[in-house]
């Protein structure tokens, strides 16, 4: 006989619809990530949250995770970014002038000194820095940043999206979306002349709309705009009368760019712009006939992709920028006068800027100078990395070490070594990062490649054998990493070695009556949501199926049960219980005919009405025609099942008894994350899974692959605690299975820790949990929770009329009380909450009554003398009308009460409170100042 | 009357068949009445340790933080009788002495009030009541000490002050200060079930008391069997607690002829899932428990597998429960509660 270790079992093939049952899995299980910690982004789209620890040398950086036991070695040739968390307030950088250098580097500080080859610079954050002439590209006044309305951007923090900023992301402070129709806008106060500078980019398709000037979404259509035509990238205007366009460049199919200065006057209605380097492009000039300075800007994605780069608005004094000879050295003076020639040097002593113009020398004085263009004269040097600060500074050049949270670039053409603590700095930017093609590849065979999924992880690469890295949990090594590095303890994920199907859509009624009678079933059996259909032998009746919380399907002989769970053999394990809280469905009968079960009825089964809150049923039961039962179930033998129902024993017949699913009380609370079931085994929990178990066979057992295995059902899902993994082999012990083993290159995917419960609960057996009946509105605390009476559909509407006797014989008739705000609050004087609220209703009602604010107590269908009686008790003298047949209450739909109605002067109601607490006075007050201050209802829509 | 009703026993083994997990059947030398289900036992033993083991020397209950006093200590004594052990012999005889002698020498010897208030009062002469001519109180007294009343003397004095109280109370009712004007059912309650059990026990008490206090209860019930709290009308909310108060006072003075025991009966019946509000969990179970079981012995068994199940999960690993008034009134009511199932009480006869 064999033993439990050297017995293999091959799981069989399922037939049935696997697509159904593995929705893909998403990002959503992974949780938040943590918006403080740094994020590594690789070569390979790759990324994963950590730190930077301290190294040397120019080709890699050390990154630790806190998923990982030890760092990560990351080439910086793989390096695409390292984006740092921001802080919440942003700084402008200081300085008298802003210096763009080589490299597409800018910093802002002052300049200390200038000479024919070198120039001292004193930047921000940063200090002193000599400066080779050679990489000085451009300078010009900065003024600590006054003139400039906004530089940017950095993130979406005071930005505005239609329909939430769903569509868009931000990415190293840019704005990303490639949703078509995606709509942003911020209003910067842009006054009515003003200058702009932007840079935007696409990956495949430009298609977007940027228009400035904007007020809201209505004046976007008539601000100048920059768009895509087709093959165009224009400039256009439209106003009510006249419209200008201009072409700007080029519109190429896929990556793209566009960098634009414009200069934008509201009030002439006329816009200049002008390329990055000073080319004029266009000028538009579309007047409106009410000329109107709005202060915003608007960015539209229409079917393309679009992003953001670089944003920056300025003040301008409504002088058009002279045309220039861009590939001269050249120097803007503040009198609009352009002169062509170096500037040779600064002179300290005397203050003043020394030019060459024509072999003649000038001298300016420092406010004189607008803009200084340096000639190009350096090709580019080797630069591999970017330091991006918060305050907008750039500096790049090679990796000198990292050291105490701080990154040191050796920057060419700069003398001093530039220490970037990653505290002032937004992004550090891998200039080079290599191409995909180019990225290593793995060659060893036995190796599974896979993408490991963490929360704030993606890393492709591959299981580490344990016996070359000894560990006691499972080792990662990531293609892109030179180290591998052990998941810690604890932590959940999951390892794709093969996507999941996409999900199909579902048939509609029509496709499913137009198909053959075999495949309508087949489509209805999914609709029931039974689970994992299981192959069949030919007329042979099916095992029992055990379905654990995990997702594990264990087929079984003889089980009964009883109030801690299920007593079972089976020919996969030697394991003979599981207790009530692994379990999910039995399967008695596998086969059972499916029967349609409609969304409605199927709801109303699971839910758990208030009465039973405390003692929610513990199981349903299906039989074999497809009825359900609910309740407890005590005990199941071979031929019958006792279940408590509503606090009484009935008993059942086992052979009528399709399935039985366990409900748990755990699963009520939707929002309720699942916890790791089981695991009394030290070590990472592991689930091997598979999409397509016609073609593998998920082994159970630590040595080879011997015949002999039983014809048994076929888990598509494998549950252990890994321990060793051999080449592609992992293995390790099940507390119910034993001794298990599975083949990587065979299975799809890999769960590690609570991620298994997570995954499992998206299967269709998982779906079948109770849902808690919702309170009525009066039930809960607070009555009418917090809401500001706006939300009955009777607000905005005329008040229904009403003419009731009152109590002291008087007629009430609400018509008559126009300009009058009319408080009505229904009640009774068995409704405990009416009687809670009325004394406060009463007093805040007298607070107003020399405004015009009556109180009318409408009881419902009650006696005089009940009435009186509890006038008496309460102590309150109020008007009571008498509702004694209930119509005005129907006409104001008061089905709970108290009912607290605010009518305003012009005969509408304002307000519609269901519900009292302590606190409704409170709210009673604030919503009738709100009234009384004329504020209108909000409709719903709007909210 | 003393002794299990032929009814009780027949209730007993339908429910223990009922019920899958295994009954024990003990040797009737250990105690006198029936099997119970194993988690009732069990449950209950622990809950017993847990108040053999906080009874100060005093004999009363100051720990579990809450409620102390003569009531308190008539709620444990009550725990300690109804297990079942010989009162006089058995396990627990000198805790239940210590408690008697507890709660007499803080009676008034002039009033015959307990003190603190009537709910303490009318929970403590239940107690006596219970104790009188189970507990053999001829050696109770030791020393000198003050106040050496027997039971029956000191159940008599108890009797007439809440008579007194009454007489001063316009509603027929008892609310917390003996002297008060005003009633409420909750208090009623106590003092009614205590005046009822003294009557069965014997002592003498005045029709017309009891007639009075159950006008006083009937003018608080509503035709739909909702109980009110005070004052002239319902209170503000649904409460278990008060119906059934009410249902097991009109069960015990013997008027189920009343349409208002009807009401509140077939109010609690329908609504047999209802779990306690969060508030007042054990006292509303300690009078659901007993206005079941005196009103409709069948609904009382369905109840009690619910109680049993909230019970054994809601016990702590001490033995005690938890609960607004303190580990001591917690345990007490939760475990009077699940006496039920034993019936050693007298009140519990049916």
């Amino acid at each position: 006989m064999l033993t439990m270790n050297t017995r293999i079992r091959a799981w069989a093939p399922l037939l049935a619809a696997f697509w159904m049952l593995f929705p893909t899995v998403a990002d959503s299980a992974e949780g938040p990530v943590d918006a403080n910690a740094a994020v590594i982004h690789l070569a390979n789209v790759d990324h994963v949250t950590g730190r930077l620890l301290d190294s040397t040398g120019d080709s890699q950086l050390i990154w630790q995770s806190p998923a990982f036991a030890t760092p990560f070695e990351f080439p910086v040739s793989y390096l695409n970014a390292v984006h740092f968390p921001a802080p919440a307030k942003l700084d402008q950088a200081g300085g008298d002038y802003c210096f763009e250098l080589a490299g597409g580097d800018i910093v802002f500080g002052s300049l200390v000194e200038l000479q024919p080859n070198e120039a001292v610079l004193d930047i921000t954050g940063i200090g002193v820095l000599h400066v080779d002439r050679t990489i000085l590209r451009r300078m010009y006044r900065w003024k600590g940043g006054t003139e400039v309305l906004y530089f940017g951007p950095s993130g979406l923090t005071g930005w505005h999206a239609s329909g939430g900023t769903k569509g868009w992301q931000e990415e190293a402070g840019q704005l990303v979306s490639s949703q078509d129709g995606a709509v942003i806008r911020r209003d910067f106060g842009i006054p009515p002349q003003a200058r702009f500078e932007f840079e935007l980019s696409w990956k495949n398709k430009a298609d977007f709309e940027l228009a400035i000037g904007v007020g809201d979404a209505k004046s976007a259509l008539r601000a100048f705009r920059f768009a895509v035509w087709d093959d165009k990238i224009i400039a256009t205007r439209e106003t009510e009368s006249v419209m200008d366009v201009a072409e700007l460049q080029k519109n190429e199919p896929g990556v793209g760019r566009i960098h634009l200065q414009a200069f934008l006057d509201q009030q002439k209605g006329r816009l200049l712009v002008f390329s990055s380097s000073g080319q004029p492009l266009a000028d538009l000039s579309a007047a409106s006939l009410k000329p109107q300075a709005f202060g915003g800007i608007q960015l539209t994605n229409k079917t393309g992709d679009i992003r953001l780069e670089r944003l920056s608005i300025s003040r301008w004094n409504g002088e058009a920028p002279r045309a220039v000879e861009s590939d001269k050295a050249r120097i803007h003076v503040t009198d609009g006068s352009i002169v062509y020639g170096p500037l040779k040097s600064y002179d300290a002593i005397e203050g003043k800027f020394v030019i060459e113009e024509n072999g003649i020398e000038r001298r300016l004085a420092p406010d004189q100078l607008q803009d200084v263009f340096f000639s190009e004269r350096v090709a580019n040097s080797e630069r591999t990395l970017s330091a991006v600060f918060l305050n907008d500074q750039r500096l790049s050049g090679g990796l000198l070490k990292v050291e105490n949270n701080a990154v040191w670039l050796k920057c060419p053409g700069i003398r001093e070594p530039i220490r970037a603590p990653t505290e002032s700095m937004r992004t550090l930017l891998g200039l080079n990062p290599q191409k995909t093609e180019d990225l290593p590849k793995e060659s060893d065979p036995t190796l599974r490649r896979g993408r490991l999924e963490l929360l704030g992880a993606v890393l492709q690469g591959h299981l580490v054998d344990s016996t070359t890295v000894p560990s006691k949990t499972l080792t990662w090594k990531p293609a892109l990493s030179n180290s591998p590095s052990s998941l810690e303890v604890g932590v959940s994920g999951r390892i794709i070695y093969r996507d999941p199907p996409q999900e199909k859509p579902q048939p509609t009624a029509a496709e499913v009556r137009a198909m053959p009678v075999q495949k309508q079933a087949r489509i209805r059996a999914a609709a029931e949501s039974t689970g994992n259909p299981v192959a069949t032998a030919k007329g042979k009746q099916k095992k029992p199926i055990l379905h654990l919380r995990s997702g594990d399907m264990i087929p079984c002989d003889q089980a009964t049960i009883d109030e801690s769970g299920v007593t079972f053999s089976s020919p996969i394990t030697d394991s003979t219980f599981i207790r009530n809280d692994q379990l999910k469905v039995l399967e008695l009968i596998p086969d059972t005919t499916p029967v349609e079960i409609t969304k409605q009825k199927k709801e109303r089964l699971l839910m758990l009405p208030r009465m039973q809150r405390d003692n929610p049923p513990t199981q349903l039961i299906r039989s074999i025609d497809g009825d359900y039962l609910k309740g407890r179930l005590i005990s199941m033998d071979e031929q019958q099942i006792h279940m408590e129902i509503r606090l009484e024993t009935k008993t059942l017949h086992r052979d009528r008894v399709a399935r039985i699913i366990w409900l748990h009380a755990d699963e009520i609370d939707a929002t309720a994350k699942p916890s790791a079931s089981g695991g009394e085994i030290a070590g990472t929990r592991v689930q091997a899974l598979t999409d397509n178990p016609q073609q593998v066979t998920l082994s159970k057992s630590t040595t080879g692959d011997q015949p002999g295995q039983k014809s048994v059902t076929n888990p598509n899902r494998l549950t252990f605690v890994a321990q060793q993994l051999d080449g592609a082999i992992l293995s390790g012990r099940s507390e119910l299975l034993g001794a298990c083993r599975v083949d990587l290159r065979q299975i799809d995917r890999l769960l590690i820790g609570v991620a298994i419960e997570e995954d499992a609960a998206s299967l269709a057996f998982h779906q079948w949990k109770l849902r808690a009946a919702t309170d009525p509105v009066a039930a809960r605390e607070g009555g009418s929770d917090g809401g500001e009476g706006q939300e009955s559909a009777l607000v905005g509407k005329a008040a229904p009329e009403i003419e009731l006797d009152m109590l002291d014989g008087s007629k009430f008739r609400l018509s008559a009380r126009q300009d009058k705000i009319v408080i009505l609050d229904f009640w009774a004087s068995w409704c405990g909450p009416c009687l809670q609220v009325m004394p406060q209703i009463d007093k805040v009602v007298h607070e107003f009554a020399d405004q015009g604010v009556e109180l009318v107590a409408i009881n419902l269908e009650e006696k005089d003398d009940r009435i009186k009686a509890a006038l008496e008790r309460l102590k309150l003298e109020m008007p009571v009308a008498l509702d004694r047949d209930g119509r005005v209450a129907e006409k104001y739909g008061a089905t709970a009460i108290p009912q607290t109605v605010i009518i305003d002067r012009t005969g509408k109601v304002a307000r519609l409170f269901v519900g009292g607490g302590a606190r409704f006075g409170d709210q009673l007050r604030t919503a009738i100042e709100a009234v009384l201050s004329g504020k209108p209802e909000t409709p719903e829509s709007d909210k | 009357m003393r002794g299990v009703i032929w009814l009780a026993g027949v209730v007993v083994i339908v429910f223990a068949g009922l019920m899958s997990t295994p009954v024990l059947a003990q040797p009737p030398t250990v105690r006198v009445g029936e099997v119970v289900p194993r988690d009732v036992r069990e449950i209950y033993d622990r809950g017993l340790q847990y108040l053999a083991n906080s009874q100060t020397e005093a004999g009363d209950w100051k720990g579990g933080g809450g409620e102390q006093g003569p009531g308190v200590t008539g709620l444990a004594l009550m725990v300690l009788l109804a297990s079942g052990e010989d009162p006089n012999f058995g396990l627990y005889s000198t805790h239940v002495r210590k408690a008697l002698r507890n709660i007499i020498s803080q009676q008034n010897a002039g009033t015959g009030y307990f003190g603190q208030s009537m709910y303490h009062h009318g929970f403590a002469m239940l107690a006596l009541s219970e104790a009188y001519g189970t507990v053999d109180d001829r050696n109770l007294w030791t020393g000198s000490e003050a106040n050496r009343r027997s039971i029956g003397v000191a159940l008599e004095l108890a009797v007439r002050a809440a008579i007194t109280s009454q007489k001063k109370n316009s509603l027929g009712g008892w609310r917390y200060s003996p002297d008060s004007n005003d009633a409420d059912t909750s208090v009623s309650g106590a003092v009614l079930v205590g005046l009822l059990a003294a009557r069965n026990a014997g002592i003498e008490v005045p029709d017309e008391v009891i007639d009075k206090a159950i006008g006083y209860f009937s003018s608080m019930t509503s035709d739909g069997g909702q109980v009110g709290y005070s004052g002239g009308f319902g209170g503000f909310d649904e409460s278990f607690a008060r119906i059934s108060i009410a249902t097991l006072s009109y069960a015990v003075a013997r008027r189920k002829d009343l349409k208002q025991f009807k009401a509140t009966l077939a109010y609690l019946t329908k609504r047999l899932e209802n779990a306690p509000q969060q508030h007042y969990a054990e006292y509303t179970r300690y009078y659901q428990a007993q206005a079941l079981f005196q009103g409709d012995v069948e609904a009382w068994e369905k109840w009690n597998k619910l109680l049993v199940r909230q019970l054994k999960t809601s016990q702590m690993p001490d033995g005690s429960f938890k609960g607004q008034f303190g580990a001591t009134v917690g345990t007490s009511m939760s475990l009077l509660a699940l006496a039920l199932n034993y019936r050693f009480l007298p009140i519990y006869e049916r």
